[in-house]
């Protein structure tokens, strides 16, 4: 590869985006070469989307400039990046199904024969272009018949007939198996063969390594540096990820194990496999790995919220059946979701009424009527708890903070007093403050003796509030390990483990 | 100054009451055609009106729960002719009791929408398509009972429930009343009535509180094909008829008042008072319309610019008040 030499076609200067209540990137400046593939990575939120977002148009940059083939840009949409050659292949493929293949690939400048479609040239063309990879497939069919990995493909033919010079890939492997992932991979040296900028997103740090030219480390929000073919090493890398943080705000007190409270055998569903576990009373175990584990998935079945196909869950030492959200309310657990405004509130309704929908069998009257007055009791009390700040118990969750909301979704399990309290990234999309103050919600709730399981893609907060640390990694289990003396090093080698890793547990 | 702000902020205030907006619609309709038509305000007329409203209102008790759901049911008019001719068929050519007859028939509308339930939640159709299969149905069973014919020569006991008067309050308006007392309780007051909210406001969220989903949509189903059904046997009282037709449409209606009386299609918000002033300004506006000697086919287009414009206020109330 000539990339030495080869020209700058993109550069990024001093890039800066704010969303509410976070920097997403903080002046970050890089240069992209025609001819490499140059990957970026860094933890979940660490601003590789935005980065790329930025680039492709979908977003604007607050602050900084974008200088592609040597003009300053500023993309009105992404249809104006598309048409000077930069193409996101995104996660989501975009092929739609049941167009052919040929029609997929020229969808939008259709090829036409006087005022109508010639399929039998977009046919022939579409073929062209299929053998720059190998790949045979008919361009008359419809795309949906082929496989992902396939589909994926097209896409890329499609990016290539428009005439890309930068294609964007967002963990494109995610959703392939090892040999399709390699395929793809091998895809991609063609493509920076071609002289096209591969500009790659991956998790997976084994394929960023063996096929990268240059990898670039972003952590919240920042650049951390850019390191060479030649300079490419696994530990490294994983350093300049993770980072050292120095978080003076956690607060986290010791936990005595107590009696095991929930147990999880091989259990087995969509997203995660045979996994196994024990839950004691008084601790917090945190589930670390990377977006897309399987740990959501794993938590969202134990609360009955997603079907197991196999497995077994134990709680106090009694197998259980738990079909529905409410047979695992009502064996002890409360479950704080990942996503607060789909899954944990009602955003349209109070305080009041959330807290009272998670509550109403204990808050009705004698006569068994929802009693309002016992609401208002319940909401008043939580909301001074909690220290919930919003001018009143009837405003709309709607209205209030991250950090306020998420104390709600909190808060309107306490009255239940579970056993068992699951914990999807509780502190995602909050302030510092308010961040704080839910570990100090966390600990006091451990020292009560409730089983704490928390799930977070942090690994500071994991590091700082487990009491054990469980890692998982493409569905699977991979490891527990004390929290005491774990590094972030070695969580992030086991969440990024291979193959290797999985046969243990 | 300050006498303007704070004029200002309890205007803000009213307006933040929900059925407030719809309430407001309704007087200056009301003040409106008082002043242009002569005989719209007499006790004589509003009771009319009432009377008129207590069918497509009755309905509304159940459509305001499904909406609330983010559902909707274009079945019930279809099941409120299904329901007069069964009362016609059992009681005139088979003589039963027609208190029997009507308990049956409540029955057999009460499962029509039972089975919306059932398919909705089980077989995961989307409301619109299941109630509209139900709409066809219920219409084609109402036609094959009957034959096409209608049916007459009901007893005085049975017409009293439609024809006859509590003071001066015509039969139907009293249940209509006692019904929607009872059904604003039921939704406001009642456990079950506050799960109704919050499956509506996000499912996902309803399930994960420990709220039985699949429960709460069947027996919001089921309750409007019950009231449909109620609304058959009060129509056929009233009428001293059973036909087949009976009801064709209804469900437009029913639909508009709900949504002028401010529940929301989104799910998660309404009120039965609000369905109930809803019912009144369809049934205020058909009134006047016909008083103020407007033709049949500009009451439609009328009609519509009211539900259009109504609907258009209380969005713009919303965005106001956030």
């Amino acid at each position: 590869m000539n990339n030495k030499n080869s020209k700058i076609i993109l550069k990024v200067q001093n890039i800066s985006k704010n969303f509410p209540g976070v920097q997403a990137l903080k002046s970050v400046s890089l240069d992209f070469k025609s001819g490499e593939i140059h990957a970026v990575v860094g933890e979940n939120g660490a601003g590789k989307s935005t980065l790329m977002k930025i680039i492709a148009g979908v977003y604007h940059a607050d602050n900084g400039e974008i200088i592609y083939q040597g003009e300053k840009v500023s993309w009105k949409d992404p249809e104006e990046a598309i048409k000077a050659g930069i193409i996101t292949i995104f996660q989501e493929l975009s092929v739609i199904p049941n167009l052919s293949v040929a029609e997929n690939i020229f969808l939008g400048r259709e090829v036409l024969n006087g005022p109508f479609v010639s399929f039998r040239e977009m046919n022939k063309k579409s073929m062209e272009l299929l053998k720059i990879f190998d790949l045979k497939v008919d361009p008359s069919v419809p795309a949906g018949s082929y496989s992902v990995a396939i589909q994926q493909m097209i896409e890329i033919t499609r990016a290539i007939s428009r005439d890309a010079k930068i294609i964007i890939m967002d963990e494109p492997t995610s959703s392939l198996s090892e040999a399709e992932a390699n395929k793809l991979l091998q895809t991609m040296k063609q493509l920076s063969e071609r002289g096209v900028c591969v500009i790659f997103i991956s998790h997976r740090l084994e394929e960023v390594l063996e096929v990268a030219d240059r990898i670039s480390v972003l952590r919240d929000g920042e650049l951390i540096g850019t390191l060479n073919k030649n300079e490419f090493d696994r530990t490294k890398v994983v350093e300049m990820m993770v980072g050292r943080r120095i978080d003076q705000f956690f607060a986290k007190s010791k936990h005595d194990h107590g009696k095991e409270i929930l147990r999880v055998e091989k259990l087995t569903g969509n997203g995660f496999r045979n996994v196994s576990f024990s839950l004691y009373s008084g601790e917090i175990l945190g589930f670390a790995g990377l977006v897309g584990a399987g740990r959501t998935e794993l938590m969202e079945s134990i609360f009955g919220f997603r079907k197991i196909t196999s497995g077994k869950i134990f709680i106090e030492g009694k197998e259980v059946q738990i079909n529905h959200p409410l047979d695992a309310i009502k064996l002890g657990m409360g479950f704080v979701t990942e996503d607060r405004k789909k899954l944990g509130l009602i955003l349209i309704h109070s305080i009041r009424e959330n807290i009272a929908y998670a509550n109403l069998e204990m808050l009705k009257s004698r006569l068994g009527f929802a009693n309002k007055k016992k609401e208002i009791e319940l909401s008043k009390q939580l909301v001074k708890e909690f220290d919930i700040k919003t001018p009143s118990i009837e405003q709309k969750v709607l209205y209030l903070s991250g950090g306020n909301q998420q104390k709600v979704v909190l808060a309107k399990w306490m009255p239940k007093k579970p056993k068992i309290l699951i914990l999807d990234e509780p502190t995602r999309g909050i302030d510092v403050g308010a961040k704080a103050e839910i570990y100090k919600l966390m600990n006091e709730l451990a020292l009560q003796g409730i089983a704490v399981i928390m799930v977070s893609s942090e690994l500071p907060e994991i590091l700082q509030m487990s009491d054990r640390i469980a890692v998982m990694s493409e569905g699977e289990l991979v490891d527990i390990i004390p929290g005491k003396d774990a590094t972030q090093e070695q969580v992030m080698h086991l969440a990024t483990a291979k193959r290797k890793y999985e046969k243990i547990s | 100054m300050s006498e303007k702000t704070s004029f200002l902020r309890i205007i803000k205030r009213i307006m933040t009451i929900k059925e407030a907006g719809v309430f407001l619609i309704l007087i200056v309709l009301m003040a409106f055609l008082s002043i242009f038509a002569e005989s719209f305000l007499t006790l004589d007329n509003i009771l009319t009106i009432i009377l008129n409203m207590s069918f497509i209102a009755i309905m509304t008790y159940g459509m305001t729960l499904v909406i609330i759901t983010a559902g909707i049911d274009l079945s019930v008019g279809s099941v409120l002719g299904l329901s007069g001719v069964i009362i016609g068929v059992l009681v005139i050519d088979y003589g039963w009791n027609s208190f029997l007859a009507v308990i049956v028939a409540l029955g057999v509308a009460a499962l029509m929408g039972f089975t919306n339930g059932i398919l909705i939640t089980k077989a995961r159709l989307v409301p619109f398509v299941s109630t509209l299969g139900m709409l066809s149905i219920g219409r084609g069973l109402a036609y094959v009972l009957s034959g096409g014919w209608p049916i007459s020569g009901f007893s005085e006991s049975f017409t009293f429930h439609g024809l006859g008067k509590l003071g001066i309050f015509p039969m139907p308006v009293v249940y209509m009343a006692i019904l929607g007392v009872i059904m604003h309780f039921f939704l406001k007051n009642t456990i079950i009535g506050r799960r109704i909210y919050a499956v509506g406001g996000n499912p996902e969220a309803a399930t994960l509180m420990g709220i039985k989903k699949d429960r709460i949509l069947i027996l919001v189903y089921t309750l409007s094909g019950f009231f449909a059904g109620f609304s058959g046997f009060l129509m056929t009282s009233w009428l001293g008829v059973s036909q087949a037709n009976a009801g064709q449409g209804y469900e437009l209606d029913v639909i508009a008042a709900t949504i002028i009386g401010g529940t929301s299609l989104m799910g998660g918000e309404g009120s039965i008072l609000g369905s109930l002033l809803g019912a009144a300004i369809m049934a205020v506006l058909r009134n006047g319309l016909i008083l103020l000697e407007v033709s049949s086919f500009w009451q439609q287009v009328t009609i519509g610019a009211v539900i259009i414009f109504a609907i258009m206020f209380d969005q713009f109330r919303r965005v106001r008040v956030s």
